[in-house]
């Protein structure tokens, strides 16, 4: 139940940003998310966490977080995702990461256990404004590297064969590198699901640490997919000296590329302008087919 | 509050509950009519997809039981040679629960954590499967550990999206609805016309009464069919009926009472007007008129006396009640009237039975013998007889006046008991009778739970019959 409704709510985001209005950044920003394990006999739907906003008290967010997953939940549904005799011993932030200091019993975690601790961490600390991705260590050896909450699937995304949720790419506000976010896909005959998804990156993210990868009037002319090759034709594209930096473009360019890869038959994208196959778009080559570029995603530092 | 009366006469009509009793049936009926049926087949469709599900789970399950690694390239491998076509999404993950293997065309998570509550689950070793069905599609996942050598490796998650057997049940749903909508319509129709018949004859039955109630006696309910209702109306005309016949009734007494005052009031003023008018009237000519004057008073009192032990007797109370033995009552009644029996040369005889006794009013039971001995009588012919019987007949007292005389006229013995009823008028008027004898006798056997009746003698002449129940008195029960 929970799941529709997450579903609708953000049916409804999609809706409302069609009507062209942007969504109002979020209230609570001074406030981060925790994820907690639910106990088995409120997984009925599909969900092992549960998400719950706590507000900041103006302390370090990154201890609030360490504390807030260690505490035993006030809900009976929820249970700390914190094995027994696992501890968190320290976080420290580093500019877009965290890392996490456990002491030496979080080794002996395995298994889907594991996976949940770590999941739950993960998802807390990046749910701090700033934080991309989280390294967890044991002493100084490092045990988890790079975990970022795009490695996790909280939920089953596909709702039907010609619907599904997935993640669409969008600049960071930042302009340093690409977020994800989820947006409801349909399609049909009619309506490709590369349509859709190019439909959604021009008309802009819901989220406010997200901008539109393209100004206003730019358009799709056509899209289709052949041979694992998915060939995009924009128009209204404004001339390359008004426009932005070389940057700008890259993370423009592979909103589109690692949005559209994510579907199974897409391999590498071909951007055209016009109907014409260009060498740059605003100095960053487009010459040939784009494949999916991981590093971009997240942290301008992955590289 | 007020509220107007054509609408307050509806919602407290009969009418009106009996519709909402019914509108409250055929509502409850079509509810159900319209639940149970989907949720049967809801829950088949549930438990057929949860088999089929379990059975290609555990097909996959097995085939991924290898004791190599499970790897992205090995899980492929092997799901390349099963049939997952009718499957909307099937994942694969390692005991971590990453995903090795997922067929999702939108953003495949290979690489990546599956924290589906399913998943989670299987890799503890659980089988789980959930259906859900939300109006336009049945969505069932199941999911599956894989084992190898009693340790979980992995497990198979399986998603299916259905939308074809969903449509099925919608349709009979839609089906169903638009059935009972035609059901219900035609049977609120139905019950309006049924209830409108019904309850318009009952509002025929209170607007007779009312008719009947204002005074039109006339007034007479059709009836029709044969249920409670019919009999009702059927009562209701013999009361009304009854009530038309006592109305009649009293109407002809008062009538006739206030003929019979008003003949001997009008010859009293007569006589006496013209004792005041004459001058010269001679003293025997006076004291004629003045005994007619007495004659007529007298008439007057007899019949005024009458007509209050009538009306005494109708309302039934201020009748002391004794043991009375009749022997006895009807001696002294035969010595009253011997000497006019002498007077009419007839003869009077009587055989009367010992213990015959009775419980009631002595001067009533007086009465009766005494009026039924003096019409015999009065209206008899010289030389004839008059004769008293009194014998007991099981728990009755039985006690027979006959006569030898004139008789009553076939057409006139159904009305002799009726107050101012004169067989033969200008002979009843002579022998000072006023038409209420034989009512009093009525009357007087009826306040005594007895019964009277009349029948001709064979040789002329009349016979009354009249029955008492028996006092049983104690002494006599002893000598029996």
């Amino acid at each position: 139940m929970k799941r529709h409704i997450f579903i609708i709510l953000i049916v409804l985001c999609v809706l409302l940003s069609a009507c062209g209005e942007k969504a109002v950044s979020d209230p609570l920003e001074s406030s981060i998310t925790v994820y907690r394990l639910l106990r088995s006999e409120y997984q009925t739907n599909g969900e092992l966490l549960l998400p719950e906003k706590i507000a900041l008290d103006g302390a370090d967010p990154v201890s609030q977080a360490v504390s807030a997953l260690a505490e035993t939940p006030v809900s009976d549904k929820l249970q700390s995702p914190i094995p027994k005799g696992v501890e968190i011993l320290d976080a420290e932030r580093n500019d877009d990461s965290v890392t996490v200091y456990m002491n030496s019993a979080y080794l002996d975690a395995e298994g889907i256990d594991k996976t949940i601790l770590d999941s739950c961490i993960t998802l807390t600390m990046c749910s701090i404004k700033g934080i991309d991705y989280v390294t967890i260590c044991v002493g100084s050896e490092i045990v988890s590297n790079k975990l970022t909450p795009d490695d996790i699937l909280l939920f089953n995304t596909i709702t039907s064969p010609k619907k599904a949720q997935m993640r669409l790419y969008f600049p960071k506000t930042s302009g340093s590198a690409l977020g994800a976010e989820y947006h409801t896909i349909s399609f049909d005959e009619d309506n490709s699901a590369e349509r859709c998804i190019l439909d959604i990156l021009l008309k802009g993210p819901t989220s406010a640490d997200l901008k539109n990868a393209f100004p206003e009037g730019v358009i799709v002319l056509s899209v289709y997919t052949q041979d694992g090759v998915c060939s995009v034709s924009l128009s209204g594209l404004p001339a390359e000296d008004s426009v932005p930096t070389k940057k700008d473009a890259e993370l423009a360019v592979y909103s589109i590329v690692n949005s559209l890869t994510s579907l199974a038959n897409v391999k590498s994208v071909q951007i055209l302008i016009d109907g014409e196959q260009v060498q740059s778009l605003w100095g960053f080559d487009i010459s040939r087919p784009l494949i999916k570029n991981e590093s971009i995603i997240g942290s301008a530092a992955v590289k | 509050m007020k509220r107007l009366p054509g609408v307050s006469t509806f919602t407290n009509s009969v009418q009106l509950k009996f519709a909402v009793t019914f509108l409250v049936l055929i509502a409850g009926l079509m509810v159900m009519l319209n639940s149970y049926p989907t949720i049967v087949s809801r829950d088949l469709v549930f438990a057929s997809k949860q088999t089929s599900l379990q059975n290609q789970a555990g097909v996959m399950s097995s085939a991924l039981s290898t004791p190599d690694e499970l790897t992205s390239d090995t899980v492929l491998e092997v799901m390349g040679l099963l049939d997952l076509r009718s499957l909307t999404r099937v994942v694969v993950t390692d005991e971590n629960a990453r995903i090795l293997y997922d067929t999702a065309q939108l953003d495949p998570g290979v690489g990546r954590y599956a924290l589906f509550s399913e998943i989670s689950r299987a890799l503890k070793g659980k089988i789980v499967c959930y259906s859900v069905y939300d109006g336009k599609a049945f969505m069932t996942s199941e999911a599956m550990p894989i084992r190898n050598g009693g340790l979980t490796v992995g497990a198979v998650y399986l998603y299916e999206y259905d939308a074809a057997q969903a449509e099925l049940i919608t349709n009979i749903q839609t089906n169903l609805r638009n059935i009972t909508l035609i059901l219900g319509i035609i049977s609120i129709i139905l019950m309006f016309i049924f209830s409108r018949a019904l309850t318009l004859r009952i509002t025929e039955l209170a607007r007779a009464t009312k008719i009947v109630s204002e005074g039109n006696y006339e007034y007479r309910i059709k009836i029709s069919g044969s249920d409670e209702l019919s009999d009702l109306g059927s009562e209701f005309n013999n009361l009304t009926q009854r009530l038309k016949d006592t109305e009649e009734l009293r109407r002809r007494f008062v009538s006739d009472a206030s003929h019979e005052l008003k003949t001997p009031l009008a010859s009293i003023r007569l006589l006496s007007d013209s004792i005041v008018n004459s001058e010269n009237m001679d003293i025997v000519t006076m004291r004629e008129f003045v005994t007619d004057i007495g004659n007529e008073a007298e008439r007057l009192q007899r019949t005024t006396e009458k007509l209050l032990s009538l009306s005494k007797m109708d309302s039934g109370i201020g009748f002391m009640r004794e043991k009375i033995d009749l022997k006895h009552v009807a001696e002294k009644t035969l010595h009253l009237l011997s000497p006019l029996a002498k007077e009419n040369r007839l003869t009077l005889s009587a055989e009367l039975q010992r213990g015959c006794c009775i419980y009631g009013n002595e001067d009533l039971i007086y009465r009766i013998i005494f009026n039924l001995a003096e019409n015999g009588i009065k209206y008899n012919m010289p030389g004839g007889q008059v004769k008293i019987l009194l014998f007991r007949e099981e728990k009755s007292v039985v006690l027979v006046v006959e006569d030898t005389g004139i008789g009553i006229p076939e057409e006139d013995v159904p009305h002799i008991f009726s107050r101012f009823y004169r067989v033969d008028k200008a002979r009843s008027s002579d022998a000072g009778g006023s038409g209420l004898g034989l009512s009093i006798v009525y009357d007087a056997v009826m306040l005594h739970n007895g019964s009277i009746c009349f029948e001709k003698r064979e040789n002329g002449g009349s016979r009354f019959i009249v029955k008492f129940p028996a006092y049983l008195c104690s002494d006599e029960e002893k000598t029996v």
